[in-house]
């Protein structure tokens, strides 16, 4: 049984049961006893309401304690300079609203990327063409010199490459070992990792703790919550999408989506299929969109995250070019903030997978947009971004 | 709460003066009326949204998410210390001879201060999500829908704990009904 207590509700705030009508009464008596046990319902309401209004209007904010937070809060006030932050500001100026914010930035994520790799070099050498001026017999001797001084002219033509992800990449040395990729040796799922252990600070060596619950789901929190909790918040999530967006996998809300897609991967192990939960709060595990609301990082985290989905694309635009038939790239990030907000460890982990695998995925879970998974371990919080791009 | 993530602070103070009371008394309502503990959670809360405010995703409406962190935090309470069934004040058995009593003697005079104890005592009786969605719904009248947010559970499971929170109390309060 499943009443509909706002109707019901509605009814005991307005009306007594007496004045209800026959198919109200018929709604009341499908779910109570009787008239007795309405009014008594309908008088409990009421009284509460009267106590806890009472008990509220007796509490008011504490002076010292106000101090104390607004003390912390200007300790903690975060810094709102650099570039960054001004490209977060245009964004939020341009887009107001954070779903039309957010689908723009991953858009232009996806722009950056795919254009990235169509004007990405190919193992081809610089091209050198003879641009031969038109020939006119009218031409008088001026001309003819003119032209005979320019007869022969040798351009370089130079691939496009996009500021924001290719302009530092261009060293030689790079793309001394992108020629030496054989071309075609991808043939199955390949895990690449990549550590950048010269911003770790001591403090960053402390782990998160992990727990693998009985049915195959992670958390990442310092406080295990209790096993039901989390399958139930993880399956009503997974509702709360489905409800929202045509899944992949054809769940539905009458055919919620299994557990399976919607489990967490373990660090350090890739699982396919992961991230497609909304946003749920378990325990001190909080998963929320990378996206949305990033205006409202500290400015710090905010460039930190970038920078390192900068860098790491630079390095998997190069890389790809190693990877004959691989058709797309799963990313995994790994990113922890300091109390400050500033990231002190950036790992990067990622899959070349082929077609095949992708349609395994398509079956499983929506990948995009990413999800980022941050807990809570000492002074040092962990996100962790999980991205499928097609290449 | 979007200017505060942005160093705004008047904009935090307003947020102070706005939420802190009530935050105040929902700790209070949740952790068996212990006056000091509630008072602590309030300024945990505070603390953490001073020291973080960008944790605060403006997808969702401020007061249906500080709930939810509040929420998380008396989660956390009863995890540690198993306060669900502590019942401040005189000892629950006795309360419950009281309450068989005056059921049974309607000569005996009921007053609103003697239904207010007895709420209290059913109140902290509730399995904790009850309690939760009754108070978020009949203290601070939020909708089902911001209610299952705040607790991460569906529209149909708060509308049912409601509906037998509130059918519970009432035979529970019957008799300590006064006009």
């Amino acid at each position: 049984m499943n009443p509909d207590i706002e109707k019901i509700e509605h009814l005991l705030m307005a009306k007594s049961f007496n004045e209800l009508s026959s198919a109200e009464r018929e709604l009341v008596l499908a779910h109570l006893s009787g008239a007795s046990e309405y009014e008594h319902m309908r008088a409990t309401i009421s009284r509460v309401k009267t106590v806890f209004s009472a008990e509220a209007a007796g509490i008011s904010p504490e002076l010292d304690m106000k101090e104390a937070v607004l003390n912390r809060f200007e300790q903690n006030k975060p810094a709102n300079t650099g570039i960054l932050s001004k490209i977060s500001s245009f964004f939020e100026t341009l887009f107001p609203n954070p779903g039309v914010r957010f689908a723009g930035s991953i858009g232009l994520v996806i722009v950056l990327v795919i254009t990235g790799i169509a004007f990405w070099p190919k193992n081809e050498e610089h091209v050198a063409y003879m641009k031969l001026p038109e020939m006119n017999e009218q031409t008088d001797k001026t001309k003819d010199s003119e032209v005979q001084q320019n007869q022969v002219e040798i351009s370089t033509i130079t691939p496009s490459k996009p500021d924001l992800i290719l302009s530092e990449i261009a060293e030689e040395d790079i793309l001394a070992d992108q020629t030496e990729a054989e071309s075609g040796a991808f043939a199955e799922d390949e895990a690449v990792e990549k550590n950048y252990p010269a911003e770790v600070p001591a403090a960053a060596s402390e782990s998160v703790p992990v727990y693998r619950n009985d049915d195959g789901y992670y958390q990442y929190s310092n406080t295990r919550t209790a096993d039901a909790d989390f399958k139930r918040n993880e399956v009503s999530d997974a509702v709360k999408v489905y409800d929202k967006k045509a899944s992949p996998a054809g769940a539905s809300k009458t055919k919620p989506a299994k557990k399976e897609e919607v489990a967490a991967p373990a660090p350090g192990k890739v699982e396919l299929g992961s991230g497609i939960a909304q946003e749920s709060s378990m325990g001190e595990l909080k998963r929320i969109p990378v996206w949305p609301g990033m205006e409202n990082e500290t400015s710090e985290a905010y460039r930190g995250t970038l920078r390192k989905l900068e860098q790491y694309f630079k390095e998997e635009l190069v890389s790809i070019q190693n990877k004959g038939n691989a058709s797309y790239i799963y990313l995994k990030l790994e990113l922890n903030f300091n109390t400050k907000g500033e990231v002190i460890k950036a790992k990067a982990k990622s899959e070349y997978i082929t077609s095949e695998t992708l349609q395994k995925i398509e079956k499983k879970a929506m990948l995009l947009p990413a999800f980022r998974f941050t807990s809570q371990s000492g002074d040092i919080s962990t996100s962790q971004v999980y991205l499928l791009r097609i290449l | 709460m979007a200017k505060a993530a942005k160093g705004d602070s008047r904009a935090f103070a307003l947020i102070y003066d706005r939420y802190a009371g009530k935050m105040n008394w929902y700790f209070l309502r949740m952790l068996g009326k212990d006056a000091e503990k509630a008072r602590d959670f309030t300024q945990d809360l505070f603390v953490k949204l001073a020291e973080k405010p960008h944790l605060f995703d403006t997808g969702k409406k401020f007061s249906t998410w500080i709930y939810a962190v509040a929420h998380n935090m008396c989660k956390n309470e009863y995890r540690k210390q198993s306060i669900r069934h502590h019942v401040p004040g005189d000892d629950i058995g006795v309360e419950h001879k009281v309450s068989d009593k005056h059921a049974k003697d309607p000569a005996m005079e009921v007053d609103k201060s003697t239904f207010e104890k007895m709420l209290e005592i059913e109140l902290n009786l509730l399995d904790e999500n009850h309690r939760t969605a009754f108070l978020l719904r009949y203290k601070e009248e939020m909708s089902i829908k911001e209610i299952a947010e705040i607790m991460g559970s569906s529209e149909g499971t708060v509308k049912s704990r409601l509906f037998y929170t509130v059918k519970k109390l009432s035979e529970k309060l019957k008799a300590f009904e006064y006009n």
